[in-house]
């Protein structure tokens, strides 16, 4: 994937909120 | 597979390219990176730790987080596609549309992953909703939407165009399964050859692609020729792997050499085609600014 930096910088927000919400399971509990 | 080392000035004579075999292209010629590797992976791996806690709860728990999981997998299998099915589009001068909108379905689905994956039965539902409302909007700006036009289709027959496609894909196959046989043949210096045969016969598609009205003068070629060609290839690479038979590898070489001349030969006479329909528009145009009663000097001005 190659693309402009908004693309990136989105991806990489992604990446670390599937991350997070996979891992914590978004502090709700859940996860 | 160990494949022995030999590029063009490695000491092994038989295999330098002879004067007189005609000029090649690059074999990555007008490639460009793949968007469908590094860091689309990574979408795959992103979901694990949801494996990892889910068996830490009671089953409903468990049970929505594996659902989780098996969303976002699915985003990221549907996003590699999405990519893949776009860059296709790309390559091509003449494409019809991905029939399903891989991306945006991959959007939807991380939303909902996303969603599923912060759900805990009993708690408030916003948290969730966030989550999969911003993983959506971030999917979304980070690839994109499919293309939803088809492009370069104005003004074509879409029989026409549709049986060039057919055509195209059909070659592409031949082409692929060329590529396969000579992968076990595993010697770089024939499989350099294929790929550069395939890089001739691609000049042939788009040239096609772009004027279908062609198809007709080169259907042959990516019908009958092309099957041969990859029967010609399964039996060799047999023989090969079985006999290291010389003469069979020399034969098949100018065999090669053959098909890439008469590849690129065909696409020069349907260029020059195109030439002459271009020659006849500006005649055509001009005659009629001459009879408009405008003539032009040999400075380009009008009179």
């Amino acid at each position: 994937m190659s693309g402009t930096g908004l693309q990136k910088l989105a991806f990489f927000l992604l990446l670390a909120l599937t991350f997070y919400v996979a891992a914590t399971g978004g502090g709700t509990g859940g996860g | 597979m160990a494949e022995r080392f030999g590029g063009p000035y490695s000491p092994d004579n038989s295999r330098r390219e002879k004067p007189g075999t005609p000029s090649r292209k690059h074999p990555f010629e007008g490639r460009r990176p793949t968007r469908a590797g590094g860091r689309v992976n990574m979408l795959f791996f992103a979901p694990f730790p949801l494996v990892l806690t889910a068996f830490g709860e009671n089953a409903a728990g468990l049970a929505v987080d594996l659902a989780a999981f098996g969303t976002l997998i699915l985003a990221a299998w549907l996003t590699r596609e999405g990519e893949l099915a776009h860059e296709a589009y790309e390559a091509r001068k003449v494409a019809r549309r991905p029939a399903i909108p891989r991306k945006i379905f991959a959007s939807v689905l991380t939303g909902v992953g996303l969603f599923l994956g912060g759900f805990a039965p009993g708690v408030s539902v916003l948290n969730p909703v966030i989550f999969g409302l911003l993983g959506a909007v971030l999917h979304f700006l980070a690839f994109g939407p499919d293309p939803l036009k088809d492009k370069g289709m104005e003004g074509v027959d879409r029989f026409q165009q549709h049986r060039v496609g057919r055509a195209v894909e059909e070659g592409e196959k031949y082409l692929a399964s060329m590529r396969e046989a000579i992968q076990r043949v595993g010697d770089r210096h024939l499989i350099r050859r294929v790929e550069q045969f395939q890089t001739t016969a691609r000049d042939l598609f788009r040239t096609v692609e772009e004027d279908p009205r062609d198809l007709t003068a080169a259907r042959r070629y990516l019908g009958v020729y092309l099957m041969g060609a990859r029967d010609a290839t399964v039996k060799f690479a047999d023989i090969w792997t079985r006999t290291k038979d010389q003469k069979a590898r020399a034969d098949y070489e100018t065999l090669l050499t053959d098909l890439e001349t008469n590849f690129a030969a065909r696409t020069r006479t349907l260029l020059l085609d195109d030439r002459s329909d271009l020659d006849v528009e500006i005649e055509v145009l001009r005659d009629r600014l001459a009879r408009e009663g405008l003539s032009i000097n040999g400075k380009g001005e009008a009179q």
